[in-house]
């Protein structure tokens, strides 16, 4: 495999990208001045990937939800003991995380970085699953799935979502229940592993103290050089409507005050460039109507209607996007009527041009920032890579950003009558 | 490791006021850490307030709002204030941290701008013309620690340790939260918490911790040029305030509306001398419960799917072990059998070869890559000062690591009686009937 060098235009620093002759995507960020070196495995599989046509087939399958989940908890495990435990051996530490689109591996080591990588390809494309070791991980997610229930945040997280969506199956946990992960077989496993774990629907990104050519000669040792043709598997997703599901959710559980969350479905967007734009321009709306260096941000603050804890997400990909905002409250329906007014008012006018050339100032920190961190480094180039963006193109993308495109990309993903409200309150 | 050693150079700027310097160019950002030392008394909820209005505004940036705009215009420079027990102390810690000029448009002299704006955190927090943080700025932080405290109760897990520590140190400053209690928050006036902050800036020991690529020289000018601080006492670190061991386990079970059940178990250590075997506290911790090779991930979530998460930490200045596992309510006695079946493991010494060899290979990578992160480099370096563990150098600690060994695990945890339980329990349904 040939590796294409490019250089970030702001620091310098040089990425290697190519792909294995097994379909692999390999992105390399060499760094000689840190100890340790992260890499990350990410496959293009989440947990809303319910209802595919397996390799070989006709029709489609649906699998239970939560199945990504406990595939990735299962993956550790294999006929010659843990993985974790592997890991660990070797000095570094190893982590999996599940997402609604993604499933990633990751390690982060300060020596033995050949043989850390051997065991993540092991982990990621050698399944052995048997029904006993399925049946013992019921336990264990089951309480992983507890522990979320008694989370309000994400409590919260999980009415919005279940608010905004009709049939996506967003709108699932990614664990699933306590229910759905009783009905998954090792059979299962193997089957959702063989239609989305191939190479070619996966990236591995490295960054650290690495040799790019060292990194794909053992990627090639050790998945070999003969192309196998296999693809990922097909996934339908439902067609979803523009409409939201319902307009209010109310939660009892015990927390100290109140949460509101209010969640805003967006349009999917028409590629991953528009899915980064969707996500830009919403972020740098909500800093500029609702952050720290607003004026409603200093009056909620100061009326005791929010405390320090008021956050945003946005969140774009062409088969779904959102937007929430959150936090605890005094008040839940003036807070609801405050935020919903500074955003209507807000997104009505112009953003005023100093305070984009701020917040475009403060993202440009926070690029060069990211390229100190191997494990952020990592995860940004795993996520550019899904949505066909380039990591290097970030600066330029954020220099361009007009108070009038940030407004027109925001007023799309925050549109007044796509609304669900989520609150939670103390149990009466 | 590119820098296998790395370590700070220390000046002496005063009594009691000293800067430590590291020279890097292999971070992008640099960092300022300054650290103001005070006692772990009954005045940390004024602290915890002085902390917040210091990060309310200074007295050139007044308001939150222009203060946070102004760090934006520093290309998202960071910064923050806060009280925290550390070793022993209550440090109020200012952190500040600034992209390096030289990869910024027009280079401009960003680390110069952050000390400068750090001068007048320094200063205080704004006043009016009576000398006192505005009586509604004020209110509203003391409304937002208000928060913070009734808050826990979100999170279950931190909630279960707060009330463990409640019922494991009654009595003791330790038992109460660090931002205090609803009392000693509605107890706090603007006076006495610009009293308390000013005098720990004035009298407490302070550390400066530097990151930049610039010599020791020129971070000396730089600091001493835009830190006006004068001489203090050196610090008479008071003995810490513990209850005595019990004779008799006390168990607590509280209920709330809740789907898992926390175990959380407070274990005392007989005889403990704060900071005492900090290599040996580190490894048997780590063998314990500090990871997924450890003893509990392995034995109880693993081997008996008792639990999801589940995990020990040792404090080597109180000498508490605690260990924590999110389980279903009904499998308590199985999960607590099971938790104290490894610690009767470790007081026996039954600890295998490759329990010992995955701890090790763990802490050894953690300590190999600490020069990677500006942050946890200043704070270990830091902590090691407190603890009086100066001089050692990386290199010399991972050696350390490498030669200990574990024969005096057992006697550690021989000393170890299990002092208190708490247990988060799930409320019975309303219509349930026994």
């Amino acid at each position: 495999m040939r590796l294409r060098e490019r250089c970030d235009p702001v620091c310098g620093e040089r990425l290697f990208e190519g792909t294995t002759a097994r379909g692999l995507a390999v992105k390399v960020m060499p760094r000689d001045s840190v100890t340790r070196s992260c890499a990350q495995l990410s496959i293009d599989y989440g947990s809303v990937d319910r209802r595919f046509i397996p390799h070989g087939r006709a029709r489609p399958v649906t699998v239970p939800a939560g199945i990504a989940h406990f595939l990735e908890h299962k993956m550790f495990e294999k006929e010659r003991g843990d993985l974790f435990n592997e890991f660990s051996r070797l000095g570094a530490s190893a982590n999996a995380m599940t997402g609604h689109l993604t499933t990633s591996y990751v390690f982060s080591a300060s020596g033995h970085f050949d043989t850390c990588l051997d065991t993540l390809l092991e982990l990621v494309f050698e399944p052995h699953f048997t029904d006993a070791l399925v049946e013992k991980e019921h336990g264990i997610i089951d309480e992983e799935i507890r522990g979320y229930d008694d989370s309000a945040g994400w409590r919260a997280y999980r009415g919005v979502l279940e608010g905004l969506y009709r049939r996506h199956p967003v709108r699932e946990d990614i664990a699933g229940t306590s229910e759905t992960i009783r009905e998954i077989t090792a059979k299962q496993l193997h089957l959702v592993h063989d239609a989305f774990y191939v190479p070619s629907n996966a990236v591995l990104c490295v960054a650290g103290a690495v040799d790019p050519q060292d990194v794909v000669a053992r990627v090639d040792a050790c998945l070999g050089t003969d192309a196998d043709g296999r693809v990922r598997a097909s996934t339908l997703t439902p067609e979803e409507p523009a409409a939201i599901k319902r307009r209010r959710t109310k939660i009892e559980m015990p927390v100290a005050l109140p949460i509101l969350h209010l969640g805003f479905k967006g349009p999917g967007a028409s590629s991953g460039q528009d899915a980064f734009r969707l996500e830009t321009a919403g972020s740098v709306a909500l800093e500029i109507l609702l952050g720290e260096t607003s004026a409603v941000h200093e009056e909620l603050y100061a009326a005791g209607l929010i405390g320090d804890d008021l956050s945003f997400t946005v969140r774009s990909d062409p088969s779904m996007s959102y937007t929430l905002i959150g936090g605890q409250t005094s008040d839940l329906k003036e807070l609801e009527r405050r935020l919903r007014r500074a955003l209507d008012e807000g997104l009505s006018r112009s953003l005023p041009l100093e305070d984009v050339k701020r917040v475009r100032r403060r993202v440009l920190g926070d690029y060069v920032r990211l390229l100190d961190s191997m494990e952020g480094l990592c995860g940004h180039l795993a996520d550019c890579y899904r949505s066909g963006l380039d990591l290097f193109s970030l600066p330029d993308d954020i220099a361009k950003m007009s108070p009038e495109r940030v407004r027109k990309y925001a007023q799309a993903m925050l549109g007044a009558d796509r609304v669900t409200t989520v609150s939670v309150v103390p149990k009466s | 490791m590119p820098n296998d050693s790395p370590s700070f150079t220390t000046i002496p700027l005063d009594r009691g006021v000293t800067l430590h310097h590291h020279r890097s160019d292999r971070f992008k950002t640099e960092f300022v850490r300054v650290f103001i030392r005070a006692p772990l008394d009954d005045r940390r909820t004024l602290r915890h307030l002085f902390a917040a209005l210091l990060s309310r505004g200074t007295q050139d940036l007044p308001t939150r709002r222009r203060l946070v705009s102004r760090l934006q215009d520093l290309y998202g420079a960071g910064y923050g204030a806060a009280a925290q027990s550390i070793a022993g102390r209550h440090v109020l810690a200012l952190r500040a941290s600034t992209v390096a000029g030289r990869f910024l448009p027009g280079r401009p002299e960003n680390l110069k701008s952050l000390l400068a704006f750090l001068s007048h955190v320094l200063s205080g927090p704004p006043t009016g013309a009576d000398g006192l943080p505005a009586s509604d700025v004020f209110e509203q932080e003391r409304r937002s620690l208000k928060r913070d405290l009734l808050g826990r109760v979100n999170n279950k897990a931190r909630y279960a340790l707060d009330r463990l520590h409640e019922e494991m140190y009654a009595g003791t400053p330790l038992a109460h939260p660090d931002i205090g209690t609803e009392s000693s928050i509605d107890a706090a006036t603007p006076l006495a918490t610009l009293a308390e902050g000013m005098r720990t800036f004035s009298e407490g020991e302070i550390d400066v911790y530097l990151l930049a690529p610039c010599t020791a020289g020129q971070a000396e000018r730089l600091v001493r040029r835009h830190f006006k601080l004068a001489p203090r006492r050196k610090e008479r670190l008071r003995p810490l305030e513990l209850a005595a061991p019990r004779s008799r386990v006390r168990k607590v079970r509280e209920a709330l509306d809740v789907e898992q059940g926390r175990l959380t178990l407070g274990f005392r250590i007989a005889d403990w001398t704060p900071g005492e075997g900090y290599s040996e506290v580190v490894l048997a911790n780590t063998i314990l419960g500090g990871g997924p090779a450890s003893k509990l991930f392995r034995n109880v979530r693993e081997e008996r799917s008792l639990c999801y998460d589940i995990n020990s930490w040792l404090d080597n200045v109180s000498g508490t072990i605690g260990i924590q596992a999110g389980i279903r309510p009904e499998n308590h006695d199985a999960a607590l059998r099971a938790i104290r079946a490894e610690v009767r493991a470790m007081k026996r010494g039954r600890i295998s070869d490759d329990e010992v060899a995955l701890a090790r290979a763990a802490i050894l990578s953690s300590i190999r890559t600490v020069p990677d992160s500006p942050t946890g480099l200043i704070e270990f370096f830091y902590r090691r000062r407190l603890m009086k563990r100066r001089g050692k150098t990386l290199k010399a600690i991972v050696r350390g690591f490498e030669r200990m060994s574990i024969d005096d695990i057992p006697a550690l945890f021989e000393r170890a009686s299990l002092d208190t339980i708490f247990f988060l329990d799930r409320e019975e349904p309303a219509h349930a009937t026994a």
